[in-house]
């Protein structure tokens, strides 16, 4: 199956459930300051998903516009942001002008991606020689083990999981890329199994597999699981990177 | 089959400014958005005509009708 379509079928089974579930999970990071944006500029977010992300540059830019590859997701973000601007479109092809966007940004969305480098290129020509381009995501230690561990399990909770990097590839992936780093920002927070894989999303018997898998290799991935009760607790980590042109 | 009702939202929701940044995903050239079909032509070299759903276009190449 393709990533594509293997991101596409996750997704619009997803869709119904997922704005509910990650409702608030970017509350924490301090993105808009981050960013830069002032009030004129234009905001495209690539993976927008439900448009949890996106509609937190509400106020602060002019112009909010959200690409996804997923019909359903966007569905969602219509309905409950009905003041952005909405495409149906492919990352590595964004039907979008040369330098036609101030600030473009991804957000959990590069970890679906094998091969991110065409996607961030594309990011780049879109935000233009005066533009910018943020990427956030959540990332592994630098542990090639643990991030091996993390990654499979990842992939068994979803099967459109591509690749958890640690925050050294991130910034190889931006520089090769042909952009220079102007700021990055690690985070890290809790987060419990229940919320992770909340029930009314994830059929049960995925729940279970990666229950399974925590019990047998939790330690081994660098997410620092604890039990508690019959829920599990672990280590989220985020990073965002703020980039412009070389 | 689209209802004239919706295909009325559909021309009152594709806002200009969203418009005048889209671009063809196969050839980069611009496009034009055909409020009669509800559809978004390439005016570059494919000429492709990209479906607009519920008023969202459908940049996927995929999906485009091709001349």
């Amino acid at each position: 199956m393709s990533e594509e379509r293997a991101i596409q079928e996750e997704f619009e089974r997803a869709a119904p459930a997922f704005a509910e579930r990650t409702r608030g999970r970017f509350d924490d990071l301090p993105a808009t300051g981050f960013s830069r944006v002032e009030s004129h500029e234009t905001v495209l977010e690539v993976g927008c998903g439900t448009g949890n992300f996106l509609r937190q540059f509400r106020g602060h830019a002019q112009r909010l516009i959200g690409l996804d590859l997923t019909a359903g997701m966007l569905g969602v973000a219509k309905t409950q942001h009905p003041d952005l601007g909405l495409v149906q479109g492919n990352a590595r092809r964004l039907p979008f002008a040369s330098a036609s966007v101030d600030l473009v940004t991804s957000a959990q969305a590069l970890h679906h991606i094998w091969d991110p480098i065409p996607v961030v290129m594309e990011m780049r020509r879109v935000a233009g020689p005066q533009g910018r381009v943020m990427v956030v995501d959540q990332h592994t230690t630098e542990s090639y083990e643990q991030a091996s561990f993390m990654n499979q399990l990842e992939a068994i909770r979803d099967p459109s999981h591509a690749v958890s990097r640690p925050p050294s590839a991130f910034r190889i992936i931006i520089t090769s890329s042909g952009l220079e780093i102007v700021d990055e920002h690690l985070w890290e927070g809790t987060n419990r199994l229940s919320q992770w894989m909340w029930p009314g999303e994830f059929p049960e018997e995925r729940i279970e597999q990666v229950r399974g898998f925590i019990e047998k290799h939790g330690p081994e991935t660098g997410m620092d699981w604890e039990r508690d009760g019959d829920d599990w607790v672990f280590t989220r980590r985020r990073m965002m990177i703020l980039a412009r042109r070389a | 089959m689209k209802s004239l009702a919706s295909s009325e939202e559909a021309k009152l929701a594709l806002d200009p400014k969203l418009l005048e940044i889209l671009a063809c995903p196969n050839c980069r050239g611009d496009v034009e958005y055909i409020e009669s079909e509800n559809v978004i032509v390439c005016r570059g070299e494919c000429h492709y005509r990209y479906p607009v759903r519920d008023d969202i276009p459908v940049m996927l190449i995929d999906e485009a009708e091709k001349p």
